[in-house]
């Protein structure tokens, strides 16, 4: 895997954290475009971080800071939470400064965004399938946990669970 | 706006010699950086389900056992840190500890929470690491990638869901969505993309929402 510069790190983490007003999607998004696409983080570690991430306590964006010691060492962590720090302090001073200025011109952002952030999400997710080159089992399998999180609501950790449950079966079935 | 006015009371509890209290008898009070990293690191290591899924223990935490904040301000901090541009536990985070100790204290809260979760991440990717264990934990890894790109391609669909658009941008918000997705695909930048998507979704949605808010 090629390192990429702490400043590098700082600007992508950044770019990814607006990107994520109303969820997590977006920083996948953004990661897998600057970073998973052109080669520079592996997409089977990448989805092994995200996840992590969604069985870990807190902020479901902790794979964001791994990923940044993944690229350049303890520096590269340093980098990343700095990416993430800075646009949430800054937002949440703006937001405590001129909440009920702030409202009625977020509410012709918000709509929009949530459109184009869902449309860089399916991106993302085509972008990450295309990577890793499914087979028809595995896109039967894709297209189940699709179904499963956008109609039934299933939880991110039973999902995850449940494919690392799947997968040990199938290595036992193989051995 | 009874959330704005929380704050109003909770500003004028603050003035030095004020008597007023909050709606669990007790005034709320400015903690130490070390207090404010303390509570936010706990709550960052006992909460699961994002910021939604945390608010009985938010509650617990801040409002009755540590009495910073009073129940409708957590209620107002909430909703503000959905506009925060950051993941929503985190902005939460950051207003609650810009509320209390301006810019140190954002930082402080958001390292605070942030830091559980990103260390068992890092740990448990070292640790087990499926490129480099082999064995039973590429075939996981290889099974968690299927999983982590369907959950992607579900949240895509709840993003589209939760944005309750009415009338016409029902229909143009998600002709939005499926150019923005296959712009992208196409080869064009994802973030150039979706710059493109939302600014043409806040000229074209504009009208809709506006109608929406007024009938309010």
């Amino acid at each position: 895997m090629d390192t990429v510069g702490l400043a590098e790190i700082f600007f992508v983490v950044f770019l990814s954290s607006l990107f994520s007003i109303g969820g997590v999607g977006g920083l996948t998004a953004v990661i897998q475009e600057r970073w998973v696409s052109p080669g520079l983080l592996d997409p089977g570690l990448f989805s092994w971080l995200v996840a992590l991430s969604y069985m870990s306590p807190g902020p479901k964006c902790g794979f964001l800071v791994a990923i940044g010691y993944y690229m350049d060492g303890v520096p590269g962590l340093c980098a990343a939470i700095a990416g993430l720090i800075l646009p949430t302090c800054i937002g949440s001073a703006g937001v405590s400064h001129a909440l009920a200025k702030m409202r009625p011109a977020m509410k012709f952002i918000t709509l929009p965004a949530s459109f184009a952030i869902a449309g860089a999400m399916v991106a993302a997710a085509w972008g990450l399938a295309r990577l890793f080159k499914p087979n028809p089992y595995e896109i039967g399998a894709i297209a189940v946990v699709t179904i499963l999180v956008a109609w039934r609501n299933v939880s991110p950790v039973r999902v995850v669970l449940c494919a690392a449950a799947i997968g040990l079966v199938l290595w036992l079935v193989q051995h | 706006m009874s959330g704005l006015g929380g704050i109003a009371a909770w500003k004028a509890a603050r003035e030095p010699g004020s008597q007023s209290v909050d709606d669990v008898g007790q005034t709320p009070r400015t903690p130490s950086l070390l207090e404010l990293f303390v509570t936010f690191f706990h709550l960052g290591c006992i909460t699961v389900g994002g910021m939604w899924g945390a608010v009985s223990t938010l509650d617990a935490t801040l409002v009755r056992k540590k009495g910073w904040l009073t129940k409708e301000d957590l209620d107002l901090l909430m909703v503000a840190a959905t506009v925060v541009p950051s993941p929503r536990f985190l902005g939460f985070a950051g207003v609650v500890g810009f509320r209390l100790r301006k810019w140190l204290g954002s930082a402080t809260a958001i390292v605070a929470i942030l830091l559980p979760g990103a260390l068992l991440v890092l740990l448990g990717a070292i640790l087990l690491d499926p490129r480099a264990a082999g064995g039973p934990l590429a075939s996981i890894g290889e099974a968690m990638q299927c999983a982590v790109v369907g959950l992607i391609f579900g949240n895509a669909f709840h993003q589209l869901a939760s944005s309750k658009a009415k009338g016409r941008d029902r229909i143009v918000g998600p002709l939005i969505t499926a150019a923005v997705a296959g712009a992208a695909m196409a080869g064009v930048s994802l973030i150039i993309a979706a710059l493109v998507g939302i600014a043409v979704g806040a000229f074209v949605l504009r009208n809709e929402s506006a109608k929406a808010d007024g009938g309010k």
